[in-house]
C-alpha cells in the first residue's frame, strides 16, 4: 500500500509544476458553469419548480456535477495508459514490483487530487456567491456525502482504466472514451436524471451516471439516509465488479504482449 | 502572390489527400472512428430536446435554430481537424522540440505545420453537421450555400484560433493546456445560444474568445438570410489569419532546437 501512495504523491507533485494549465482550466470550467447557470436561469424565469427540483437545487446540481467532471478528469492519463499498450512501454512496467492496475488508479488519483480540491473550492464559492447556499444542507450529512464523492471518483477512474486497457484489443479506443464522456456528460452533469423523459429514467439509474455523479451530487442538495444507502450500495457494487473486470481485462491482455527488444 | 496561393493551395490538396490515404491503411480505425464521432456529437442533441420540453423557445431560438448552430459548430470543428489538424498539436511540437523537421523545408512554417495531419473522427463532425442541417433547413438551396460558405470560414478560423493560441507557448513554456482550454470554449459557447449571455460575457465572446464572429453571426446570416454580416464575419477570418501568421512567425525567433532526431513521414 505504502508503494502506491508514493506514487499518488509523486503524480500532485507532478501536477504543480503545470500551475498556469490548472489556471486556463478554472477559466474554461468558470466560463461553463456560467453558461449552464444562465440557461437554468433562462428556464425557470417563469416557474418555481420543475420535476421537484427548485432552482437553487438545479443550479447546486450543475455546479458540483461540473465540479466532479472536472476535478475528476484526466484525459492526458487516459492517454498515457493506451499509448503504453500500443508502444509496448507496458512491458517495461509488467515486471515492476506493483500491480499494473493499482499503479494507474493511484497515479490516476494523484493526478486529479490537487485539482478535484481546488475545483471543489472554487465551485462552492461560485455557488455561495452567485447561487446563495444550498437550501436544507445538514453539515452533519458532511462524512457521508464525501465517501460517495470518493467512491464515484473512484469509480470514474476504474471506467477510464478499464477502457484504455481495451487497446490490447483495439488499435483505437478513443470513440469508447467519447461515448462514455458523452453518457456521463448529457445524462449526468447538464440535468438532474430526474429531468430526463419518463422511459429513460430507469436506464440510467444503472449506468455510472448513478453511482459517479448523480448519486453523490444528489446527496448534497438533498440529502437522506435512503438515498445515501442505495447511493452506497451501487457505487460498492460498481467498484467490486469494476476492480475484478479491470483485473481480468488486464491479465488477458497481457498475456497479448508481444515485444521486441530495442 | 498568386503563383504562391496556387502553389499552397496544391500543396494543401496533395496533403490532404495523401494524410487520409495513410489514415485509411487502417480501415477498421478510420471507419469507427467517423462512425462513432458521428452518433457522439448526436448525443447533444438530447440536451436539447430536454431543454425544449419545458420551453418552446429559449432566448429566442427555436429547434430549429439550435440544430443550426450545432450544424455550423460540428461541421466548422471538422473542416478544422480534417484539413489542418496538426494546429491542435502545436503546443506539444514546439516543447519536444519537433518543428526542427518543418523549419527546413521550403515551405511557410506555419502552413507546412497545420497541413501536415489530419483526423479521420472529423469526417464524423462534418457528417454530423450536413444531416443537422438538413434537418433544420430542409432543401432550401440559398440556405445550404450559405451554411456551406460559413463552415468553410468557420473551419479556418477555429483552425486559425487554436494556431494562434497555440503560438503562445513560444513565451509560456508549461502552458500546452492554454490553446485546449481556449478551443473548447469556443466549442462550448459556440453550442448555447447567444441570447443567454449578456455584458462582460458577450464582450468576451466578440474579443478574446471570438465564437460571436465564427458562429453567432454566421447563424444569424443563414436564419435571417441577411448578408449583413457577411462582410464582418469575411474581414475578421482574414484578420484572424494575418495576426496567427504575425504571432508565430515572430514566436518562432524565440524558438531553440532539441537536438531530437525526427522526421516527417
Amino acid at each position: 500500500m505504502k508503494k502506491y501512495f508514493y506514487i499518488f504523491k509523486t503524480a500532485i507533485t507532478e501536477k504543480i509544476s503545470y500551475l498556469l494549465n490548472l489556471l486556463f482550466t478554472f477559466i474554461f470550467f468558470c466560463l461553463i458553469i456560467f453558461i449552464l447557470l444562465s440557461i437554468w436561469n433562462y428556464i425557470y424565469a417563469d416557474t418555481q419548480i420543475i420535476n421537484g427540483y427548485l432552482l437553487n437545487q438545479v443550479m447546486w446540481y450543475v455546479l458540483l456535477a461540473e465540479v466532479l467532471w472536472f476535478g475528476g478528469h484526466n484525459p492526458i492519463f487516459i492517454d498515457d495508459v493506451s499509448n503504453d499498450i500500443k508502444t509496448g512501454n507496458i512491458a517495461c512496467k509488467i515486471n515492476k514490483p506493483y500491480n499494473y492496475i493499482f499503479f494507474s488508479l493511484a497515479k490516476y488519483l494523484g493526478d486529479i487530487f490537487l485539482q478535484m480540491i481546488v475545483f471543489l473550492l472554487i465551485g462552492i464559492f461560485i455557488g455561495c456567491i452567485f447561487i446563495d447556499f444550498i437550501q436544507n444542507f445538514n453539515i452533519k450529512s458532511i462524512l457521508p456525502i464525501v465517501t460517495t464523492y470518493t467512491f464515484g471518483i473512484i469509480i470514474n477512474s476504474l471506467i477510464y482504466i478499464i477502457i484504455s486497457l481495451s487497446s490490447f484489443w483495439f488499435e483505437e479506443n478513443k470513440p469508447f472514451i467519447w461515448i462514455y464522456d458523452k453518457i456521463i456528460v448529457i445524462f449526468g452533469i447538464v440535468f438532474p436524471l430526474e429531468m430526463l423523459p419518463d422511459w429513460l429514467k430507469p436506464l440510467t439509474m444503472y449506468t455510472p451516471v448513478f453511482v459517479s455523479v448523480y448519486g453523490p451530487v444528489k446527496l448534497t442538495i438533498d440529502f437522506s439516509m435512503n438515498i445515501f444507502y442505495k447511493v452506497m450500495t451501487a457505487q460498492f457494487l460498481w467498484f467490486i465488479g469494476l476492480i475484478i473486470l479491470a483485473l481480468y481485462i488486464y491479465q488477458k491482455g497481457a498475456k497479448k504482449i508481444n515485444s521486441n527488444g530495442g | 502572390m498568386l503563383y504562391r496561393i496556387k502553389k499552397n493551395f496544391k500543396i494543401l490538396k496533395m496533403s490532404f489527400i495523401y494524410n487520409i490515404l495513410k489514415e485509411m491503411e487502417n480501415r477498421g480505425s478510420f471507419l469507427s472512428q467517423i462512425i462513432f464521432m458521428t452518433i457522439n456529437n448526436i448525443f447533444f442533441i438530447v440536451q436539447w430536446f430536454v431543454f425544449f420540453g419545458f420551453k418552446k423557445i429559449i432566448v429566442g431560438y427555436n429547434f430549429n435554430d439550435i440544430l443550426m448552430l450545432w450544424a455550423l459548430v460540428s461541421a466548422s470543428c471538422g473542416i478544422a481537424h480534417l484539413f489542418f489538424e496538426n494546429v491542435f498539436y502545436i503546443p506539444e511540437i514546439i516543447t519536444t522540440g519537433k518543428l526542427d523537421a518543418y523549419i527546413t523545408q521550403p515551405l511557410n512554417v506555419l502552413w507546412n505545420v497545420s497541413i501536415s495531419k489530419t483526423n479521420p473522427s472529423a469526417l464524423g463532425d462534418l457528417i454530423n453537421g450536413f444531416i443537422l442541417a438538413f434537418f433544420a433547413v430542409g432543401i432550401n438551396l440559398y440556405k445550404i450555400l450559405l451554411f456551406l460558405l460559413f463552415l468553410i470560414l468557420g473551419g479556418i478560423s477555429i483552425a486559425s484560433f487554436s494556431a494562434l493560441c497555440g503560438s503562445l507557448v513560444f513565451w509560456f513554456k508549461r502552458g500546452e493546456g492554454i490553446p485546449h482550454n481556449l478551443y473548447f470554449s469556443i466549442v462550448m459557447a459556440g453550442t448555447y445560444p447567444e441570447g443567454v449571455f449578456n455584458g462582460f460575457v458577450k464582450f468576451l465572446f466578440y474579443t478574446v474568445i471570438p465564437v460571436g464572429f465564427m458562429l453567432y453571426m454566421p447563424l444569424k446570416t443563414i436564419c435571417s438570410l441577411k448578408l449583413t454580416y457577411f462582410a464582418t464575419v469575411l474581414l475578421f477570418d482574414v484578420l484572424l489569419v494575418i495576426l496567427t501568421f504575425f504571432v508565430f512567425n515572430n514566436g518562432l525567433r524565440r524558438y531553440s532546437s532539441s537536438n531530437l532526431i525526427n522526421n516527417r513521414v
